[in-house]
Formats: structure tokens, sequence, C-alpha cells
């Protein structure tokens, strides 16, 4: 070519290239795997840590408002529930029983003339 | 998909080529080499993506692509140390082997896009489409631009 650049002429690159270039996709690879190992131990860690503190901000509530529904299912099944009358307890002997005075008012039905 | 053989051809063929486009941004073997080898591992990590009828272009675009920023690099630095009034951070010195100052002033003197254009003609065997189309010039551009640079070098030359 006549118009030619001057004086850019050809340089050798290193030698070993390909090696080296091996080499450095080997290196990234390993940094890139240690990368993901190191971020999947911290979340494990993480867990573990949280899992060992008790810390658990969001699932609190919900606990809380399990165990108070549980203490009043509870509290209903002990509790005496008279429909159209009403209950007193009375003293009792024994610790294991519980003794009630209940009295209802049911409407005196007329007897049936035959 | 480029498979491992094809990328290692390909390796092969283009080395020579790529390395001697960095080297004249980089101005040293080293940083040269660093250049293209950051191209090729991008190539492989895109492996799945790349056509290997068209890996040699996508190469050379990424080259060309790190040269610029090689370069936008060192003269915000060179602002940086020239705004501080130290001494700014100059390319290093070329290679024992490669001693040529003025070549280096005169190319280092040619705008960004004469550059890209004058090291693409005479260091790949891409056509003038190609190297248009890598740009995003048109071929008689690439022709213009070319001629340009080869008379500044020229002019520098005989100047000096």
């Amino acid at each position: 070519m006549s118009n030619r650049a001057p004086a850019l002429d050809w340089i050798e690159p290193p030698g070993g290239g390909m090696r080296a270039l091996r080499d450095r996709i080997e290196r990234r690879n390993r940094r890139r795997f240690i990368a993901v190992g190191c971020a999947v131990a911290a979340l494990v860690a993480g867990a573990l840590i949280q899992d060992s503190l008790n810390v658990h901000d969001r699932s609190q509530p919900f606990d809380e408002i399990i165990a108070r529904q549980a203490a009043n299912e509870d509290d209903s099944r002990q509790q005496l529930r008279v429909i159209g009358g009403a209950a007193l307890e009375l003293p009792s002997p024994s610790s294991d029983a519980r003794i009630y005075l209940v009295s209802t008012m049911q409407e005196k039905t007329a007897p049936e003339s035959g | 998909m480029l498979t491992r053989p094809q990328f290692e051809k390909l390796y092969q063929a283009s080395e020579k080529q790529l390395f001697n486009i960095a080297y004249r941004w980089a101005w040293n073997s080293a940083e040269a080499q660093e250049l293209v080898h950051e191209a090729f591992i991008r190539a492989w990590s895109r492996r799945l993506l790349v056509d290997p009828d068209r890996a040699h272009a996508y190469l050379v675009r990424t080259v060309v692509n790190l040269c610029q920023k090689l370069a936008r690099r060192r003269r915000r630095w060179q602002r940086v140390h020239e705004t501080l009034g130290i001494a700014g951070e100059r390319a290093p010195e070329p290679d024992q082997d490669y001693r040529r100052r003025q070549l280096r002033d005169a190319v280092e003197a040619l705008p960004d896009t004469l550059r890209h254009v004058l090291l693409l003609t005479e260091f790949t065997d891409m056509k003038q489409a190609e190297i248009g189309d890598l740009l995003g010039i048109p071929p008689g551009t690439v022709a213009s631009r070319r001629n340009t640079a080869v008379r500044r070098l020229k002019e520098k030359f005989n100047e000096q």
C-alpha cells in the first residue's frame, strides 16, 4: 500500500500468552466460587446466629396471637357456661372437684289438657 | 456457541493483531497483554452467546472499548494531577525493544477517532465496511479518516 502509515511495524506479543490466559480464567473462576461460597456460608451463619439468639422479629406477633388464642380456648373449656340461667360456684372440699349451683329460667309450660 | 478448541484457535489467530492495537494505547507489553486477555476472558464468559463467525469482530470491538477506557482513565488522572499541580501519571515508557518516543508522541497526538481507524486498518484484516460497522461510521469515512491519520503522522515525522 502506497499510503502506508510510517513506522507502525508489528510487535511480537510476550510468549506463553495462552497459558497465562488459561491461568487467569482459572483464577477468576476460583475467586468467583470462593465469593459464592462465602456468601452462602454467611447466609447460613446468619440464620444460625439468629436462631440461637431467638431473634424472630417477624414471627413474634404471630407467636403471641397463637399463644393468646390457645389460652382463651383452655379458659373456655374450663369455665362453666350457662345458657338461659346463672351459676354460682360453691366451696368444694376437694381440689379436683368443683361444685356449682345452677339455676335456669325456663318458662313453665302449661300442662296439656286432655 | 464458542467451544474451547474454537476459543484457543481464535486466540492463536487474533492475539498478535489485538496486541498490536492495544500496545498503541498502553505503550507497554504487560498492560497491552492484559487488555487482550481481558477481551478474551469476556468472550469466554459469554461463550454461549458469541457466534464463532463473529467472535473476532467481538474481540476487536472489546479491545477497542477497553483501550478507549484506558485512555479516558489516563486523561482523567492527568487532569487531576495537573489541577493539583503534581507530576501527572504518564503512560509507562515504551519497552526497551520499542523505544520510539517519536512514534508514540505522533500516535498520541491523533484524536481517538483517527487513531482507532488507523490501528484497525493497519493491524487487522478487516475490510473498511467491517471497520465502519464496528465503529458506527460509513466505509467512506473510514477511508478518509485513515488518510487523514496517515497524513498527520507523516507530517509529524517530517517535523521531527
